[in-house]
């Protein structure tokens, strides 16, 4: 289902409300790839970033798996520097009741994400 | 709420900068080849890679946290367009530096100071191409495969929500942090 969300514009759109299995919110809850001390941070800014989905984002043919399902990641840099990917799943079947559901979540390691520091004055 | 700062932060900064840089180095530069310019556009493109490091540590920073793909990829293609002009203009810089130094004319001071800043800049595109890499390392992460759900896979997760086997994600996270405090 591609149709318009509601209210069209980002800025008067309401949000998806994200529904998601017991066992991928427990996932999400204990896996160790996400720090504890992000963890709260990170599913919420998740969530948000979810609920709030642009059409044009959601429509995204890079994104669009199968007519009623897109992908969704989300990119974060864990406690080790090392980058990781969340790859979502989700079912746009009950859109027209504002709701998002997620078929599948998981999270892969990507490489190392490095500040970007000046040279050592010694170069000059 | 989310910020939406970095990506427009970095495109502000990129236009006027950069446009001041390849003034310099195309145009002045050629023009007139002296050290004394040199210094001054070496001295242009060092703040610029400043101002290219801040915006890759905000990016960086906030990564801690995370960003959803469609900002990551507004992100991205923003600071690697940077990266792009910066190194082009460090290598532009480079050549018309070399021609300076090759001019028998100019005092050793200013030579001196002019291998320096060469020397400088070069050790900040290093710095720069090591970021770069980074960048399209996240770019790869953007772009990994998804899993194929069969449908029968499929049908197990249709099941589950159908017996009511879900959570409002939203509702979960406010649960979950109010479990931990």
């Amino acid at each position: 289902m591609l149709g318009e969300r509601q209210g069209d514009s980002k800025e008067t759109a309401l949000p998806y409300h994200v529904q998601l299995l017991e066992r991928d919110e427990n996932y999400l809850a204990t896996c160790s790839d996400i720090a504890d001390a992000r963890r709260d941070e990170i599913r919420a800014r998740c969530e948000e970033g979810l609920a709030n989905i642009s059409d044009e984002a959601r429509c995204d043919p890079i994104d669009r798996i199968a007519p009623n399902r897109f992908r969704y990641v989300y990119v974060f840099r864990g406690e080790d520097g090392v980058g990781r990917t969340l790859r979502f799943i989700v079912d746009e079947s009950a859109m027209s009741y504002s709701v998002l559901r997620v078929l599948y979540v998981d999270v892969i390691e990507g490489k190392q994400i490095r500040r970007l520091d000046a040279p050592p004055s010694n170069t000059g | 709420m989310m910020t939406t700062a970095i990506p427009s932060l970095v495109l502000e900064m990129s236009r006027e900068n950069t446009a001041r840089l390849k003034d310099a180095v195309d145009r002045e530069l050629p023009k007139d080849p002296n050290p004394e310019s040199a210094a001054e556009v070496a001295y242009l493109i060092f703040r610029n890679f400043e101002d290219i490091a801040w915006s890759w540590n905000r990016i960086h920073e906030e990564l801690g946290a995370g960003m959803p793909g469609p900002r990551v990829r507004q992100a991205l293609s923003l600071i690697l367009r940077r990266f792009g002009e910066w190194l082009q203009l460090a290598g532009s810089f480079k050549m018309e530096a070399a021609s300076i130094q090759s001019l028998s004319d100019i005092p050793d001071k200013l030579r001196k100071e002019l291998v320096a800043a060469v020397a400088k800049i070069e050790a900040a595109a290093e710095k720069i191409s090591a970021a770069r890499e980074d960048a399209k390392g996240i770019e790869k992460m953007m772009d990994v495969p998804m899993p194929d759900l069969e449908p029968a896979r499929l049908a197990e997760v249709e099941e589950l929500y159908k017996q009511g086997r879900f959570v409002d994600f939203k509702e979960a996270n406010a649960r979950r942090k109010a479990g931990r405090q």
